[in-house]
């Protein structure tokens, strides 16, 4: 039997890497087509089942595109099962508007509610501020237990039940893989001698904090061997490139390690560019012309200059100057360094006649 | 610093001049058109050269302003002291910059010096040309001074040309073109752009989330209305239920026991099917699979009827076992054995052919005749052909004789008439003779005597002499001169009168020769042996020898067509050995001899040992690969064939046709034999491996049966198959009804059928009050709807709009930080050139205030409204001059001209003392008191004279009331 563990797939979701409104709908719009496109690669894999370990949708507003294509995917593709579990992100009453609930399509609820395919057991549960659910969670030894449940791992019992899973409560139950979804990163560890659990991360990075790729995760059960692999399937990548410029001195040096560091990057993806280290206080560095270069490279780019201004302000104290005075100047201000630096930096380049921007 | 003299070769109306300048004071009162302005330039030319421009106006281009008038050298030079050390500085110039000439001496060493440039003025006073003219250049008109970054650089001691001071403007230029791009006049720039992108964007997400509860309340009424419909539809379907139930009680009642008739035939089907189940307790075949048995079962009884017909007893084994035997090498085909026929049938024939190619007795006795006349004679021909010949010679001899008979008459006649004529020519050959010789003695004579002068009779004897030889000659011609071949023919008669006794003599020995030769010839070959009789005797000699070579010839030939036809008849009893060879022993036929006789005329066999072949036999012994091969020649074959052909050639004929007859025979029993036994075999195998499939199929169905019983019990098993086919699909029939009448109707309310109590009527005026009520709540369902489905186009678009106002704010915050950032720059830049020029205002303002006050008179009790404005003058960064007036600061616009060009002076002799702390420079003043009145003009000079301790001054003036 082979199955696809997903989550957190946000459907219509807010873009958080400061897209514009058209790239915004756009991106929501691909990951709708992602998500298709996971499920006809399910057909063509003969894949049995999809499990939904949760946020399938963003919030409670979905558009009635988003509801009848995902409805239509999973009317049409009646061989597959689709394992649904809300997440604390899908309020959408998206089953309560169907017609009729579909045989392959498998919901659970805030109780344990378990699917027998042959000697593999699915048992999930739509995680609630009731302790004892672990309690109650009975698995057959004898059978492959896949548990499906979504929230933030934990140890130790949270304040907030609604969206943490205690894993420790989880050991020696019989379970062979914990198909979780919250977290937006792919990550498989161990949970006792027996299973691991696993998050399959998101299906594609809406901002810059879900950078790396994304996809989901397939499992194979063949007997009483399982084997499972993250299958990297998101349209775009979203990378965050630090470029440490320290030493540097003008934009093409700037630019060409850039462009060394951006060897990896695919031109389809979301880029952001953060320029650090320290620069000398005549550095000559035009960020509008790298974020213009990379966002004509790029399907999106933008470029952060966290820098810091390498100077030596004890150099200035009795510098007999206008640059002297001035520094002295901003230095004895009520200001951040963040600010002291920029406004010196600024200054600097003003008298020495560079283009400001 | 200080200048010492110049020298002005030509510059403008000024040429050749020299001018000592003292190290104060130097007042120079000229009147107006001696070039006093012209002086003044030259001395800044001489430091800053001359400017390079294109302008057009004498006013505005001092190079085309100042060029000579006389058209010679444009320029001189002029001598200073700067740091304690005196240069000369000469500059000529050109109609352009690039022609210009530059040199600097040292004059201690004077020497070319580098410790300047050609940029000499702004390297000594520190400031650019037009500084110079603000500051240390002081005009009749625009006394006062106006600050640039040269002056501001040079105030605030930063003496660098390239230092920051001097960008301050541009500096803050860039950081206004900077912040433009956020914020400009009239409400524009990006900020601007981006705020009011905000606010729409803002608007529209505002709009949508404002409608997030409606729409949350609309959904929530939808479903309301949702349930309210669907329970409608079920009260419906309840009073539609109910009207069919009152309405149709009777129908009902005849569905009732229609349903009750289809479940009894469905009973009646499974009870028929009762016994054909049992039947098939072992399982139910397939009807295709019963036929199949069936079919088994009829080939089974033909197999059967077969083996039966083809039953093989011992003899039949024995038989074929020999017959095996016989063929063990195969059994020849029809084929085979009629080509042997037709090659015994060729035998035949090619024996019928070759008689014609045999000699008749009669040829064979007269060939053995004339055999034994020329058989033995080697030269027969040539012995004929010699005695032909010499018969004809024989004829020929007698015809020589009797010639040489006559030629011996005619010789002997010729001899005795010679004899008579002989004698009479002997003696006229005597006369002729004598004469002869008489005239040769004559003429000798005669020749003797000429030669002893007795000519005359010399001559005669010459003459008589020569006469006397022509008389001889001519007797002999007349004569005919017996000579010696006369003679030798005499002797040739007698000689050929001899040989032709000779002749004759010998022709008759040759004659007798061939008389004897011809009668031994023909006493060998014929009977007659008369020479005379010889003409006919050799003719028929050749003709007896030439029938014997043609009976040669004949038998040649047919020799040679009998051993073609043996070659044939060779291949064609090869045919019949090959064929039926193997089979001769069948009917004791022993080929041996027959064979022995036949190879040996048939010429090539090969010597295996049992026919023992010698060279008398006519054959050749030849060793090949294959053994020794010995050839029979064609003679041997002949005489061999004869002797084979008598004695066997018809009992061989009648042995093969008998053993063909005798293969074709056996091989017809062989055929059958192994035939019978094929079919015998094949069809009792198929039997043993159908038969026991057949018997445990049927065993499941019946108990006692027997092999004859096979057919009749699958017809059974056939038949029930069909039947129990036909009862199913009968049950299945009849159990579809049932189902579809079950499905179509609602069987337990006919199984529980009860007259209803409510009335029709009731029930029509319910389903009307339900009507009504769904379309009501359809109509509101369908409203909500459409409200719905506006709302939420709007509320889902929320992400985008939230991700939208993110950007956008975050644009903004980045725009306003940037935009903050610039105008923080700018006014701390500001701030901090003010303070770094205020550093160097206190003074700058106190040297202008001491001016003010020493070129006013204050210093001398002076007093006065106007004064009392200069008392308050006061002089800022900006080098502008401000005077305290009722109370406020006040530009000095509003000043008399002589008071303006008073503060002036003053805020130029503060500006080069703030300007130049430790070397001072000199000053040029062109005329400046021109505006003041008397006092003023009184004071100025002693201003000047005090000024000059300090300063080298060069003051032009054009009248003496301006010179002290």
């Amino acid at each position: 039997m082979r199955i696809i563990h997903c989550a957190d797939i946000h459907l219509d979701s807010k873009m958080e890497a400061n897209l514009s409104k058209e790239k915004a709908k756009e991106r929501n719009n691909e990951i709708l087509m992602t998500f298709k496109s996971m499920v006809e690669y399910a057909e063509l894999n003969k894949v049995d089942a999809i499990i939904i370990a949760g946020d399938l949708f963003d919030s409670k507003n979905v558009s009635a595109k988003t509801k009848n294509i995902v409805k239509d995917l999973i009317f049409s593709h009646n061989n597959i099962d689709f394992l649904y579990l809300r997440g604390n992100h899908d309020s959408v009453c998206f089953v309560d508007e169907l017609e009729y609930i579909p045989d392959n399509l498998k919901l659970f609820s805030n109780e344990w509610v378990q699917y027998v395919y042959g000697n593999i057991a699915i048992t999930g549960i739509e995680v609630n501020n009731n302790p004892s659910i672990y309690n109650t969670l009975l698995l057959d030894m004898n059978k492959v237990n896949l548990v499906v449940m979504h929230g933030q791992t934990s140890k130790y019992f949270s304040r907030d039940l609604t969206e943490t899973i205690n894993i420790s409560q989880l050991r020696n139950k019989n379970i062979d893989y914990l198909a979780l979804g919250h977290i937006h990163s792919y990550v498989a560890e161990q949970l006792d001698n027996r299973g691991i659990y696993c998050y399959p991360g998101c299906l594609e990075g809406r901002g810059f904090d879900e950078c790396g790729y994304k996809g989901f995760v397939l499992i194979d059960i063949d007997g009483e061997r399982m084997a499972y692999q993250f299958v990297k399937f998101a349209r775009r990548k979203l990378s965050t490139i630090e470029v440490d410029i320290t030493g540097l001195h003008t934009t093409g040096q700037i630019e060409e390690k850039t462009d060394s560091l951006l060897n990896e990057t695919n031109k389809k993806d979301l880029l952001k560019v953060v320029l650090t280290g320290e620069v000398d206080i005549d550095t000559e560095l035009d960020t509008d012309y790298l974020c213009d270069k990379y966002s004509s490279q790029y399907y999106f780019a933008k470029i952060y200059n966290r820098t810091k201004l390498a100077i030596n302000y004890s150099d200035f104290e009795n510098d007999i100057s206008l640059k002297g005075e001035f520094i002295r100047l901003v230095l004895n201000s009520h200001m951040s360094k963040v600010e002291k630096d920029q406004i010196i930096m600024y200054g600097i380049k003003a008298l020495s006649g560079e283009e400001l921007g | 610093m200080r200048l010492i003299r110049c020298y002005i070769e030509n510059f403008g109306g000024i040429t050749n001049m020299n001018f000592e300048f003292s190290e104060a004071l130097n007042i120079i009162n000229k009147d107006n058109g001696w070039g006093k302005t012209t002086f003044a330039v030259f001395i800044k030319s001489m430091f800053f050269g001359m400017e390079s421009t294109t302008k057009r106006k004498l006013d505005e281009n001092e190079r085309k302003k100042y060029m000579p008038w006389n058209a010679g050298r444009y320029g001189g030079n002029i001598e200073f002291e700067v740091n304690a050390n005196k240069y000369r500085v000469e500059r000529f110039f050109g109609a352009r910059d690039r022609e210009d000439y530059f040199a600097l001496y040292d004059l201690t060493t004077n020497l070319l010096t580098d410790d300047f440039s050609d940029n000499l003025g702004e390297e000594i006073f520190k400031i650019d040309r037009e500084a110079f003219e603000r500051s240390i250049y002081i005009p009749q008109q625009q006394i006062s001074v106006e600050a640039n970054d040269s002056l501001s650089a040079k105030l605030s001691n930063i003496l660098e040309s390239d230092n920051d001071i001097n960008k301050f403007e541009s500096a803050i230029s860039r950081l206004d073109d900077a912040a433009r791009l956020y914020k400009k006049k009239g409400d524009r720039g990006k900020i601007s752009d981006i705020e009011s992108n905000l606010r729409i964007a803002e608007r529209e997400l505002n709009d949508c989330l404002s409608r997030e509860a409606p729409y949350e309340e609309l959904k929530n009424l939808l479903s309301i209305k949702h349930n309210e419909r669907v329970e409608l539809d079920k009260q419906l379907v309840d009073i539609d239920r109910q009207m069919e139930y009152v309405g149709g009680f009777a129908e009902k009642t005849a569905k009732k026991n229609h349903y009750e008739e289809l479940k009894n035939d469905v009973l009646e089907k499974e009870n028929a099917l009762l016994p054909l189940e049992d039947f098939f307790i072992n399982g139910i075949p397939d009807y295709d699979e019963v036929v199949m048995y069936e079919d088994n079962a009829r080939q089974l009884a033909s197999y059967r009827l077969t083996v039966m017909q083809n039953m093989i007893c011992d003899e039949d084994r024995e038989e074929y076992k020999r017959l095996s035997e016989i063929f063990i090498d195969g059994v020849p085909n029809d084929d085979e054995l009629n080509k042997c026929e037709e090659a015994i049938d060729n035998v035949s024939n090619l024996d019928g052919s070759m008689k014609a190619y045999i000699l008749t007795d009669e040829e064979n006795s007269e060939m053995s005749r004339l055999s034994s006349i020329y058989g033995d004679t080697d030269d027969f021909e040539l012995q004929l052909e010699e005695c032909n010949k010499k018969y004809k010679r024989y004829l020929e001899i007698a015809t020589d004789i009797e010639r040489e008979n006559s030629n011996l008459i005619s010789l002997e006649a010729w001899k005795d008439h010679n004899i008579l004529e002989e004698e009479n020519g002997i003696k006229i050959k005597k006369n002729e003779i004598g004469i002869g010789i008489a005239g040769i003695l004559a003429i000798v004579i005669g020749i003797v005597l000429i030669t002893n002068l007795q000519e005359i009779i010399g001559s005669i004897m010459v003459g008589m002499g020569v006469a006397g030889v022509a008389a001889m000659f001519l007797v002999f011609i007349r004569n005919r001169w017996v000579s010696p071949e006369e003679e030798k023919q005499i002797v040739k008669n007698e000689e050929d009168i001899l040989s032709t006794r000779t002749a004759i003599n010998n022709l008759e020995l040759e004659r007798k020769n061939i008389q004897i030769m011809l009668s031994d010839f023909s006493d060998k070959y014929s009977d007659r042996h008369s020479i005379n009789g010889m003409m006919n005797i050799l003719p028929e000699i050749s003709s007896s020898y030439n029938n014997y070579k043609q009976l040669i010839l004949k038998k040649q030939k047919n020799d040679d067509k009998a051993f073609e036809i043996l070659s044939h008849l060779n291949n064609q009893v090869k045919i019949i050995d090959n064929t039926i060879g193997r089979f001769y022993s069948l009917i004791g036929f022993d080929n041996t001899n027959v064979d022995e006789g036949y190879t040996r005329v048939t010429g090539t066999l090969v010597d295996d040992g049992t026919i023992k072949l010698s060279a008398e036999d006519g054959v050749d012994k030849k060793q090949t690969e294959n053994g020794v091969i010995f050839t029979a020649s064609k003679a041997a074959q002949g005489s061999r064939y004869n002797t084979w052909k008598m004695n066997k050639r018809i009992a061989q004929e009648k042995k093969w046709r008998e053993v063909l007859r005798t293969v074709r025979e056996k091989k017809n029993d062989y055929n059958m034999l192994e035939n019978k036994i094929s079919i015998f075999e094949k069809n009792y195998n198929v039997m043993k491996e159908i038969e026991p499939v057949i018997y445990n199929f049927i065993s499941k169905y019946f108990e006692d049966f027997t092999p004859t019983d096979y057919e009749d019990c699958l017809v059974k098993i056939k038949n029930k198959v069909l039947d129990l086919s036909r009862l199913e699909r009968e049950r299945q029939l009849a159990s579809d009804k049932l189902q579809k009448f079950i499905s179509e109707n609602e069987v337990s309310d006919l199984e529980n059928l009860q007259k209803s109590d409510i009335t029709i009527e009731v029930l029509q005026e319910q389903r009307k009050n339900v009507i009504v009520k769904m379309n009501n709540v359809r109509d509101e369902y369908d409203h909500i709807k459409t409200r719905c489905s506006e709302f939420s186009d709007i509320v889902t678009k929320k992400p985008e709009l939230e991700s939208e106002v993110e950007r956008l704010k975050n644009d903004l915050n980045e725009a306003n930080a940037k935009y903050d950032i610039l105008s923080t720059t700018k006014m701390f830049l500001e701030k901090a050139k003010n303070q770094f020029s205020s550093r160097y205002l206190t003074g700058l303002n106190d040297s202008f205030v001491k001016y003010v006050r020493l070129l006013s008179g204050e210093l001398d009790g002076m007093d006065g409204s106007a004064d009392s404005c200069l008392r308050t003058a006061t002089l800022n960064t900006q080098l502008n001059v401000n005077v305290e007036a009722y109370g406020s600061k006040k530009e000095i616009g509003f000043l008399s001209t002589g008071c303006r060009d008073l503060l002036g002076i003053c805020s130029r002799f503060a500006l080069v003392d703030a300007m130049y702390e430790v070397e001072k420079p000199f000053l040029i003043l062109d005329d400046p008191f021109v505006n003041l009145d008397e006092e003023k003009i009184l004071n100025s000079l002693i201003f000047l004279e005090q000024v000059a301790k300090e300063y080298q001054i060069i003051y032009f003036a054009c009248h003496p009331s301006r010179v002290m």
